[in-house]
């Protein structure tokens, strides 16, 4: 027999998921349990042979392991109660008109999530500047994503492990970028303006401490006669000394995003060790925050706006990024994670 | 893309910065470059030649090798099989520095293995802190001279590694390009490699000929076959250049092949002439019916997806991706075709997805080469071969039937100052795009500027500026601020959903944030599956796969989640669910913002959820009936549904549409709270180790404030209590009207430590000094 690997691991998992969705009755439920839970069943003889493994592999794949006979266990459970409920037939939460009953009140304050503080300080900047707040649909098409926004047919981007796609045809916004065109044609905005899009955005992608298949982003537009590179750049340094309420410096790098031109990556000077180098900035004295650059003129043409007579910026950021410098987060899924260990810290 | 900084001194003779000046001169104008692994051979490492092998007495697996430098024969201990008497081999005398299998350093001793005392060892690649290889002894050609050191022939070198954008991949994926960038920043020459022109193809007598099926696939192929080639080992030089860069030598061959796309960027291959079926070298369309075995040995199914290079008509290797096995260059090997060929980013983008094998090679046609450079990288690859391997060029071919030529761009100069926001002269950017090697030629009032060929990202103007204010670092830009304009509003339904986060909060519920996929146990659970739903072609996960229509089944998730912890949960969030209908901004999907609630652990947590939903009603001036409820529901869970959670105390739950809400809203939200200037609050790492819960029940005078008693809770509790969560007040004073009665607080304390578990003597005794701290600064009297 080969060597048991993680791969082993998620088959089996989808196998079993997928043959549970497929149970309508109690006996295959219990054909199931047998099959994949049971004391001979598949899980179980694959845990025995975990103990073959190397040290190294042992741990980890032991840990996973472990990890689907619990959740497998969960889901029979909860399978169980589900045909139950439907031999019962007990009613789903009553729905009933609101009695204005006097509440008693919690005795102590709950708490906001943190991306919940950060957005909020976020838009309130930006409106303060003159930023019109803008959301839009967190499903998306495919031409306001990527299309008009200059980004190739074969743009790596796109493929199925970066990208959501429904199974309509439509995505799930891989950046809040798709908001620039569409904002603009759909609310025939004419230049000057200064728009500012916060919302979800999702990437299909494994996650790990720094990645997540969804987080939050903010994206700045602005487009007036004669924008410039240094407007780019002042606003960006405005922005962040508010937010962090102390005099921030910014730094632009050339980088590419095919719907600016130039397009730059922004640094903004290390915020706690004032460029000196510390732990937060991995000792380079600058931390990533976003990318950002000249709208590109054909995004222009895209939204009706002659390029001739018009410039523009863009900027985008990532929110959870910002809420995990503000507060120290070192793992970016604990956002995702519902735990009120976690949760309950903010306020 | 790794980079040697030798190589860079080699082509810049000039090069006067460091390595990290590099990296950072190009982090500054070009892309991301950060120093990587420095190479450095201990100079005590010597070139030896074996002169014996004999058995160990005490070991099957182990020999003694008797090895000479010259002067001295010395006799060590050597594990590997793959040594020969008269293979020259490196040596490290004791004390010399060496690498683990972790890539550390560490200084060899003298030692006796099994008996044997050995004095220094032979070394394998890893040892040498060049690469994971550590199959054998690394084995050097033979003629490298004995005794000198190793280092003398693989001297040191510093890797730097750029992150290359993919407009840049053009010109900038091999060390020449590199070069002429880090050259046009820092005003110096690149010493360009120089090699003998090719003849003009086609001049000899020749049978081969060329057979290309669709030139928008194949825009140029290049071939050109050398006889009387010697196939050996690299020189030293060649193998420590290709190690450096993370490429495992093979044979001078394959190794100048390798060399030439790391120095051009140009992929190039030599195929083993003899073995190919003919001599007509085509590149058409695979078909489904054709396999091939690839030269990692894999064989591969092919579709008409896969471009591939073919010998009379059969496949001898993937086009732009890998070469075939059947015609992999060997030690027997004297006659090579060599290829130099450019590809279309789309067929070979379609044909690596389609085998899911992605190489140096295809990495490079994917993101595009211009046609240009095949000649120069072919007729470099053919000069190294004839010098190193004695091979005499005797055939070259180009089919290249659309010449391209990058055409000329019209730049009005006075905009580079104009979208920098800042002035750079003409003059500047003169020099600017000349250093970059284009061709100005100036008019009246604009300029004609023809970039270089392999500079593929320069199509416009916007290019062009873009790149003249690259060259004078976009970092030098002074910041400029917009004309002050008066503050925008938020939007009224943001507003709406701040307020009602506000609300909730302060009525003491814990905002969460969920993902937009359904957890399908639980919306099958909770009755959602029912619903209509969307559906992701390539979910997370198949329990993931479809997008929310309720935030309840979410909920229901975190407070599992949550229960082995915490008996009392409030719980609230604000997200948007997903639809099938239209009138949405999206045609066929309608999202909609919902609010849902979930209480558990109060005895009336049916009535905690009924005030709630009142609470909300009424701020925003809402009917009783809302339609805001017409798609939720508010009560309690089904108790089924709660037996099958394990949860044993009441819970129930509110959802409404909150965009319905705020519709039919008759007042204004009410102003958010400030945003807070106070340092943010700075997250604790969450413990792995079991909490410990005590409740503690306190009757104070009327007077005392219950955040004082908290304060004191907290103060004593420190590093034990992580959690102090107060769950009932009976203020006796107020209910009863008399001022003089006491105030009744019963806390829910979470012992738990980030270090180990705690014990429950440790708990009892902190839990005893709150309750005798409380006794003696509050009077407290504490219910037993």
């Amino acid at each position: 027999m080969t060597a048991l690997s993680s791969d082993d691991l998620t088959k089996l998992q989808h196998k079993a998921d997928h043959s549970l969705a497929q149970v309508t009755t109690s006996r295959q439920l219990e054909e199931w349990r047998v099959t994949y839970i049971g004391r001979k069943g598949l899980v179980p003889k694959l845990l025995r042979t975990v103990k073959d493994l190397p040290a190294k592999k042992r741990r980890l794949l032991g840990q996973q392991a472990n990890e689907l006979r619990s959740r497998l266990e969960q889901q029979y459970q909860l399978k169980q109660a589900v045909l139950r409920r439907d031999r019962d037939a007990v009613p789903l939460p009553v729905k009933q008109a609101v009695p204005l009953t006097k509440l008693s009140g919690m005795p102590q304050p709950g708490h906001l999530h943190p991306l919940t503080i950060t957005l909020r300080a976020i838009q309130d900047i930006f409106a303060s500047l003159g930023f019109m707040v803008v959301e839009g649909p967190l499903v998306e098409e495919p031409e306001y994503n990527f299309d008009l926004l200059n980004i190739p047919p074969q743009h790596p981007t796109r493929a199925e492990t970066d990208t959501f796609y429904l199974t309509d045809g439509h995505i799930l916004r891989t950046q809040t970028s798709a908001m620039q065109v569409r904002v603009v044609r759909e609310q025939q905005l004419s230049p000057p303006f200064r728009l500012l899009f916060p919302g979800r955005v999702f990437r299909a992608e494994r996650t790990d401490a720094t990645h997540e298949t969804t987080f939050y982003q903010f994206e700045g537009l602005v487009v007036a006669s004669a924008i410039s590179v240094a407007d780019l750049k002042g606003t960006i340094e405005v922005f962040y000394s508010r937010f962090f309420n102390k005099a921030a410096q910014v730094r632009l790098r050339p980088s590419y995003f095919p719907f600016v031109e130039p397009g730059y990556e922004v640094d903004l000077q290390c915020v706690f060790c004032t460029g000196k180098g510390c732990r937060i900035c991995k000792h380079t004295g600058w931390l990533e925050v976003m990318g950002a650059g000249m709208v590109h003129p054909v995004v222009l043409r895209n939204m009706n706006i002659d390029p001739e007579a018009y410039s523009g910026f863009a900027f985008g950021g990532a929110v959870d990024r910002l809420a995990m410098l503000q507060h120290s987060i070192d793992d970016i899924r604990l956002f995702w994670s519902g735990s009120l260990d976690f949760l309950k810290q903010f306020s | 893309m790794k980079i040697s900084y030798r190589w860079l001194q080699e082509l810049i003779l000039d090069l006067k910065l460091s390595p990290a000046e590099v990296a950072q001169v190009l982090t500054l104008h070009s892309f991301e470059t950060v120093v990587g692994q420095e190479y450095y051979l201990d100079p005590q490492i010597t070139v030896v030649r074996v002169e014996e092998l004999l058995p160990h007495p005490n070991a099957d697996r182990l020999r003694l090798a008797t090895v000479t430098d010259g002067q001295r024969r010395i006799r060590v201990v050597c594990g590997a099989i793959n040594i020969e008497v008269g293979d020259l081999v490196p040596f490290a005398p004791p004390g010399s520095t060496l690498k683990d299998e972790k890539g550390h350093n560490f200084v060899l001793q003298e030692a006796a293995i099994r008996g044997q005392h050995s004095p220094g060892m032979l070394n394998s690649l890893r040892e040498l802190g060049l690469g994971t290889a550590h199959g054998g002894i690394f084995i050097l050609p033979p003629d490298t001279p004995l005794g000198t050191s190793l280092s003398q022939h693989i001297p040191p070198d510093t890797i730097l590694e750029a992150d290359i954008t993919p407009n840049r991949a053009s010109d900038s994926s091999g060390h020449l390009g590199l070069a002429r960038e880090l050259a046009a920043l820092l005003k110096v020459v690149v010493t360009e490699p120089i090699s003998k022109t090719l003849p003009r193809a086609g001049e000899a007598a020749t049978d081969w000929s060329l057979k290309i099926e669709n030139d928008q696939q194949t825009p140029r192929y290049s071939g050109a076959l050398l006889e009387h080639t010697h196939v050996t080992l690299s020189p030293l030089w060649l193998q420590a250049r290709l190690l450096h860069l993370d490429i495992r030598p093979i044979n001078n061959v394959v190794d100048i092949t390798n060399y030439v796309m790391l120095e051009t960027g140009q992929p190039t291959h030599a195929f083993d002439a003899a073995t190919l079926p003919g001599p007509t070298i085509g590149v058409r369309a695979a078909t489904s019916t054709e396999k091939l075995v690839t030269l990692d040995g894999v064989e591969r199914t092919l579709t008409a997806a896969n471009l591939v290079i073919v010998s009379d008509n059969q496949p001898v290797a993937l086009a732009g991706i890998m070469g075939g096995h059947s015609s992999e260059v060997q030690s027997a090997t004297t006659s090579l075709w060599l290829e130099a060929a450019n590809f279309s980013p789309p067929a070979i983008v379609a044909s690596a997805a389609q085998l899911g094998l992605q190489t140096a090679a295809s990495l490079r046609f994917s993101k595009g080469l211009d046609p240009a450079r095949t000649r120069l990288a072919l007729a470099r690859a053919a000069a190294l071969l004839q010098e190193l391997t004695g091979a005499k060029l005797t055939t070259v071919l180009d089919y290249y039937p659309n010449a391209w030529q990058p055409p000329p761009i019209t730049l009005r100069p006075e905009q580079v100052s104009h979208v920098a926001g800042w002035t750079i002269s003409t003059d500047k950017t003169h020099e600017a795009l000349s250093r970059l090697r284009c061709t100005i030629t100036k008019q009246t009032n604009q300029w004609l500027v023809t970039p270089p060929a392999d500079r593929l990202d320069l199509t416009g103007e916007h290019d062009l500026i873009e790149e003249a204010i690259r060259l004078q670092g976009p970092d030098s830009i002074p910041a400029a601020v917009l004309p002050p304009v008066s503050a925008v509003a938020l939007p009224l339904n943001i507003q709406w959903r701040e307020a009602v986060r506000d609300l909730l909060v302060k009525l003491g519920l814990t905002e969460t944030y969920n993902y937009s996929f359904e957890p399908a146990a639980l919306a099958r659970l909770a009755g959602s599956a029912d619903q209509p739903s969307i559906s992701l072609l390539n979910p997370v996960s198949p329990e993931l796969k479809n997008l929310r229509t309720r935030l309840l089944p979410s909920l229901l998730a975190n407070v599992v989640k949550n229960k082995a912890e915490w008996r009392r949960q409030q719980l609230f969030e604000i997200g948007i669910v997903f639809k099938p209908g239209t009138g949405g901004q999206v045609a066929g999907i309608i999202e909609s913002h919902h609010l849902a609630v979930v209480i558990v652990g109060e005895d009336n947590a049916e009535a905690v959820v009924q005030g709630i939903a009142a609470q909300v009603v009424a701020m925003m001036g809402l009917a009783n009936n809302t339609p805001a409820f017409a798609e939720g529901f508010i009560g309690a869970l089904s108790p089924s549904i709660r037996s099958a959670l394990k949860i044993s105390s009441p819970l129930a739950v509110l959802e409404m549409n909150l965009d319905v809400a705020v519709a039919a809203a008759t007042r204004q939200p009410p102003s958010l709270q400030p945003v807070s200037l106070l340092p943010p609050h700075q997250y604790s790492p969450i413990s792995k180790y079991p909490p410990v819960f005590r409740d503690l029940s306190v009757i104070v005078a009327p007077e005392v404030r219950i955040e004082t008693v908290q304060e004191i809770i907290e103060r004593v509790g420190k590093d034990l209590v992580v959690d102090v969560d107060l769950f009932d007040i009976y203020d006796a004073a107020d209910v009863e009207h008399d001022p003089q009665l006491a105030k009744s607080v019963a806390f829910h304390l979470k012992y738990q430590s980030l270090e180990r578990t705690l014990t429950d003597d440790e708990v009892n005794a902190r839990h005893n000094e709150i309750v005798a701290t409380l006794r003696r600064e509050l009077a407290a009297l504490i219910r037993e």
